[in-house]
């Protein structure tokens, strides 16, 4: 197979490139070793998919039968909540399209590659052979200028990666394609992406580890495609879709169907139109991260000198959300906000480290003694 | 400057050094208007989201709201055109 001169390109800290012939001899390498970081991830990736010279080109050719790679996947979620799943090869290839269309597409990578979104533009981008450049992590100005000067012409990332990349004001004219997704794209963001990609479509997805992609749209309401209808439910404002569209994991099904732990609102009921309200009704979204609340608390109250916590979200323009958490003392307590914030730093991933940490009178609870959750 | 851009100037420093503070980072003695919030301070996605709240909750208002503002001098003219502000 000839794989042109297209290259991959590594652009965080010195610029770097290997090309797909060197990727190719790689995935057969079995001593392989690479001080860079992502490419390192890249090969490793591909080869648990079982992926090859012979592979990829069959794909080029046919359309992606005989490959029964998989891949074992963490969610986002917190530790004590996180899934293993199985995604098998056809559920990822589900949304990869190989054409000539697509052979001079050059792709911004912002995932890791080990996460289903970064998976699916590696399996997209390396399917056509397209350069592919490293956008992570988003260090504004600098990755403004890659994308420039790499030609980028197709984005895929978080609403949260978008806004912090376009607060330099540049202007992506070569961009032809932007895809959100992990996030509730709003139309302040939706109306910024149009401004700045101005001759890009602008995608937004909706999918996750445990279901791939679901729904597409140009805007922030979602249809069921002809091919999912009987497939999706939204009941009492909940989205739950078939078990036959999850990937392997032990899902907890009602009536044969998962919820997501999506809230919908049906803007339109014929033909059926929707917004996605929030994401995961029992998890915080902070960049794109699932953050359980209650695991911070549990982590928090393993100090001694705390009687009580809530932890909550305030909601920002940057990261959706932010974590916080109030702190009720015990009387004899003498402990500093600084000294917990570090025990918490030692115990948790940053984004669930609660950033703004306030000391009260009184934690507000129910009648029936649960804590009033904002 | 205008006395009160000397005060809006001091409470935005005051605020960034609380986000530094939080991060156990070095807190700055003086902060200047052409300070870039990612090049210069090295603040990441988390600490202009914190700075975001904590502006909000000094101001009243948003700056980060539709563009992240990317430096110092950014903050201060949104917060000098913000609706019925006064500051």
């Amino acid at each position: 197979m000839k794989s042109s001169l297209k290259k991959l390109f590594f652009v965080s800290g010195n610029q770097f490139s290997i090309s797909y012939e060197q990727l190719f001899k790689d995935l057969e390498r079995k001593d392989f070793h690479h001080d860079l970081e992502v490419y390192s991830s890249i090969v490793k990736s591909l080869r648990e998919l079982g992926l090859n010279h012979r592979t990829i080109d069959e794909w080029r050719h046919d359309s992606p039968k005989g490959t029964s790679g998989a891949f074992e996947l963490k969610t986002s979620g917190t530790t004590s909540l996180s899934k293993t799943i199985n995604v098998r090869m056809n559920h990822l290839m589900r949304n990869v399209i190989v054409t000539s269309n697509h052979m001079d597409d050059v792709w911004g990578l912002t995932y890791p590659v080990d996460r289903f979104a970064g998976l699916q533009v590696l399996l997209q981008a390396v399917s056509n052979l397209n350069t592919i450049v490293d956008l992570t992590p988003n260090h504004g100005i600098a990755t403004s200028a890659a994308i420039m000067d790499q030609k980028v012409t197709h984005l895929s990332g978080t609403p949260t990666y978008y806004r912090l990349l376009l607060r330099t004001g540049e202007v992506f004219p070569l961009v032809t394609q932007v895809t959100s997704g992990g996030e509730c794209l709003d139309k302040p963001t939706i109306d910024l992406l149009r401004q700045h990609f101005p001759n890009s479509k602008i995608k937004n997805i909706f999918g996750s580890t445990e279901t791939g992609t679901l729904f597409t749209s140009t805007n922030d309401e979602f249809g069921i495609p002809e091919k999912l209808k009987g497939k999706i439910s939204l009941k009492d404002g909940r989205l739950l879709i078939h078990h036959s569209l999850l990937a392997d994991f032990d899902a907890e099904l009602e009536d044969g169907f998962y919820f997501t732990g999506d809230l919908v609102k049906i803007v339109n009921e014929c033909p059926i139109r929707f917004t996605i309200q929030s994401r995961n009704a029992n998890f915080i979204s902070v960049a794109g991260h699932k953050v359980d609340p209650e695991k911070i608390e549990r982590v928090i109250m393993e100090n001694d000198e705390i009687a009580e916590t809530l932890v909550y979200a305030i909601p920002n323009p940057v990261t959706g959300n932010l974590i916080a958490c109030d702190l009720l003392k015990k009387p004899d307590s003498s402990i500093s906000i600084d000294k917990i914030r570090g025990k918490l730093k030692s115990k948790l991933r940053s984004h669930e480290v609660p950033r703004i940490i306030k000391c009260v009178d009184s934690i507000k609870q129910t009648d029936t003694g649960k804590k009033v959750r904002r | 400057m205008p006395h009160h851009q000397e005060a809006l100037e001091a409470k935005i420093l005051q605020n960034v050094n609380t986000v530094l503070a939080t991060g156990q980072r070095t807190t700055l003695q003086q902060i200047s208007r052409q300070a870039d919030l990612v090049e210069d301070l090295q603040f990441d996605s988390l600490d202009l989201a914190e700075l975001s709240v904590r502006l909000e909750a000094e101001f009243g208002v948003n700056v980060f709201v539709g563009k992240i503002p990317s430096t110092v001098n950014d903050i201060i003219h949104r917060l000098e055109s913000a609706p019925h502000k006064e500051f």
